[in-house]
């Protein structure tokens, strides 16, 4: 047997403590996480259930204070991010990992051109991964791949576009220009919120395609945290559903949202419109995440749950493999049938 | 003789001429090229069209924040580029939008219940109320959008999006519009908080009778909300009609393209086309 390689992204019992005006919110508790080269999870929940702050803590991007880490591990390859000195986490920002951050507005920069930005992180990149230009005077060598990589997410005439400012750009181009720029420097893991919310359906179907090549062919690895199910059904290969601080199903896209088996998958499910669905008959949830400073005991979804019992209320269920790759953390799951 | 419209758009153009440097200028980009469009009140005309397409745009003309090159915007029949200062002020209370980015749009040292009053002073004398009614206004808005009077004290960045949402719709709201401007109002927005702006804006109108121009990449949102859709390509107007004649029977390749790309949840979950691990 071949010796057991570590995944490309492993995150273990993550904990996150945000400190607050009004004391310590349990932000983060327990996430679990375990990607390989070439797989697409999506992450998935209500706003405000710690999909961000899971993306943002790969590359240690939150900011300590106010947020604090009491237990967890993240590694890259094997090797524990978490204790890496601030010089080599940056070098390994933009080259190894990309990041698309959910606040397009306040990414680019509006006094460059979007030739120069593009251009800027190629060279950043190259500098640790000379292959990436080529040989050649490197500034020509990164506006060339800037126009390509901009061509790549669908933006027409790309190379005029070099020269065009920020402003000049609608919002679902300048957010492809979000993408261009963490996919130019060639990573092996790109954390990506919200990437496509902002897009037509083409070219939303475009990048994801362009994702999922980069997938298959050089086994990039990826985190896509979206609100689209239907994103999740088209792009991705697995998906873990977060609820107030951990995840609260995983698996394969086929097992989990052909056979939700949390109860909460299933109301996100419900909520979604079909092509169907008669007007003024969507089911919202009910009520709201719960607040982090004040959780509840045992199954944090508890108060929202049409099936919930005092057992529910006594203790957090674990995550429990249902098979499959499918696993669920809910005493009275939905037993799917695998077969 | 019928009514004329709430609102009505005939052979709107608007060119854009971005600099290339201090002097020069670069080539035009035709950002709406002769639309023309029609919203009845009661009445939801989903805009739908790829990234680019000018659907912004039009928002901004149609709030005359910018003047198309060409055509005319007819209010209730009337030519809005002929209103005098008076006539103007009562159509931009007439006519409000609400943004993609709750958090962007909603000013974040002002309260919820500033930022819901604020459009009532903007526009006293259209809406008329003095300090005592424009506070039972409120009260009677933040339940109209289903938040509770304890939200009104609380700044942007201490409600939800969902909430956030709700309280840019207040907003709207707050002056008396008979037509709502709703560019991507829930694409930033989870499903469950999608799902209870989508109910409140089927709510609304049924109650107020409002008109709404809806934004969105959501063909299946567009569909649960919208009775007729528009769809613009390249600043052109090139397929519009009910809403289930174009989901069902389009007319033009465009419109096909758009539907059959549009990620469906309805449909049985196929493998093909997904990746996975190589590992
Ligand atoms: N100030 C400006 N200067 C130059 N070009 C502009 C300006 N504003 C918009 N444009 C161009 O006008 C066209 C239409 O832009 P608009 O913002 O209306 O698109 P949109 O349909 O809303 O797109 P999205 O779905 O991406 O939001 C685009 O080609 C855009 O680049
Ligand atoms: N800088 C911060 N300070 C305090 N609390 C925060 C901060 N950032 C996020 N939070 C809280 O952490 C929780 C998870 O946030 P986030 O990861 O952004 O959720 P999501 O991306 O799933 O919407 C929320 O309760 C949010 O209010
Ligand atoms: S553990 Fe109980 S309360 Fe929690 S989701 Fe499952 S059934 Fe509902
Ligand atoms: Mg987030
Ligand atoms: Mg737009």
């Amino acid at each position: 047997m071949p010796p057991l390689m570590p995944p490309l992204l492993e995150i273990r019992d993550l904990h996150l403590t945000m400190a607050t005006r009004d004391g310590p919110a349990q932000v983060l508790t327990g996430v679990a996480l375990r990607i390989a080269r070439g797989e697409i999870w999506g992450l998935v929940g209500e706003s405000g259930c710690g999909k961000t702050l899971t993306g943002l803590s790969v590359p240690r991007l939150v900011p300590c204070p106010p947020a604090h880490y009491p237990a967890g591990e993240v590694r890259l390859d094997g090797e524990d991010l978490m204790a890496l000195s601030e010089r080599r986490m940056r070098a390994l920002r933009g080259r190894r990992i990309g990041m698309i951050l959910q606040d397009p507005a306040t990414s680019l920069n509006p006094t460059m051109r979007i030739g120069d930005q593009l251009a800027d992180v190629a060279l950043a990149a190259a500098r640790h991964d000379p292959a990436l230009l080529g040989p050649g005077p490197a500034r020509t060598a990164a506006r060339a791949l800037a126009a390509t990589m901009l061509d790549r997410v669908g933006i027409a005439s790309a190379r005029q576009r070099l020269s065009a400012w920020p402003h000049e750009f609608s919002g679902g181009m300048r957010q492809r220009v979000l993408i261009a720029m963490a996919l130019i420097g060639a990573p092996d893991l790109l954390i990506a919120d919200e990437p496509t919310s902002a897009l037509d359906v083409p070219v939303q179907a475009q990048i994801l395609a362009l994702m999922q090549g980069m997938a298959a062919d050089r086994g990039l690895g990826m985190i896509l945290i979206t609100h689209s199910m239907g994103v999740v059904a088209r792009a991705c290969s697995h998906v873990a559903v977060m609820y107030a601080g951990s995840i609260v199903e995983t698996g394969p896209v086929v097992e989990v949202l052909d056979r939700p088996a949390h109860p909460y998958t299933r109301a996100l499910m419900a909520a979604v419109p079909g092509r169907h669905t008669p007007r003024g008959t969507l089911r919202a949830l009910p009520g709201t995440v719960p607040d982090l400073l004040a959780a509840p005991p045992g199954c944090r979804f508890a108060p929202r749950c049409p099936r919930a019992t005092p057992a529910c209320r006594a203790a957090r269920p674990p995550l429990r493999p249902l098979g499959a790759g499918h696993a669920v953390a809910c005493a009275h799951p939905d037993a799917p049938a695998h077969g | 003789m019928a009514d004329p419209p709430l609102l009505e758009l005939r052979g709107v153009s608007r060119l854009y001429r971005p600099r290339r440097s201090l002097l020069a200028r670069g080539p035009e980009v035709v950002a709406l090229d002769g639309v023309s469009l029609r919203i009845a009140q009661d009445e939801s005309l989903g805009v739908v069209g790829e990234s680019g397409a000018g659907k912004s745009t039009l928002t901004r003309i149609i709030l005359r924040l910018e003047r198309p090159d060409a055509g005319q915007i007819l209010y209730r029949g009337a030519d809005v580029a002929r209103f005098g200062p008076g006539a103007l002020r009562a159509f931009r209370a007439r006519v409000q939008i609400v943004f993609q980015d709750p958090q962007a749009a909603l000013n974040p040292r002002m309260t919820a219940e500033e930022i819901v009053t604020e459009p009532m002073l903007v526009h006293r004398d259209t809406v008329g109320l003095d300090r005592r009614g424009r506070r039972a206004r409120v009260a009677e808005l933040i339940e109209t959008v289903g938040l509770r009077p304890d939200h009104l004290r609380r700044f942007p960045h201490e409600l939800s999006g969902g909430q956030r949402q709700r309280i840019g719709i207040a907003r709207a709201l707050a002056a008396g519009p008979e037509l709502l401007l709703l560019d991507e109002p829930t694409s930033a927005l989870d499903v469950s908080a999608q799902a209870q702006v989508l109910n409140l804006l089927i709510d609304l109108q049924d109650r107020l009778g409002l008109g709404y121009l809806f934004i969105s990449h959501d063909l299946a949102v567009v569909r649960y909300l919208c009775d007729r859709i528009a769809l613009i390509r390249q600043g052109r107007l090139v397929e519009e009609g009910p809403a289930a004649q174009i989901f069902d029977a389009p007319r033009t390749a465009c419109a096909r393209r758009l539907i059959d790309a549009a990620p469906d949840l309805g449909a049985p979950l196929r493998s093909a086309g997904r990746t996975t691990g190589t590992d």
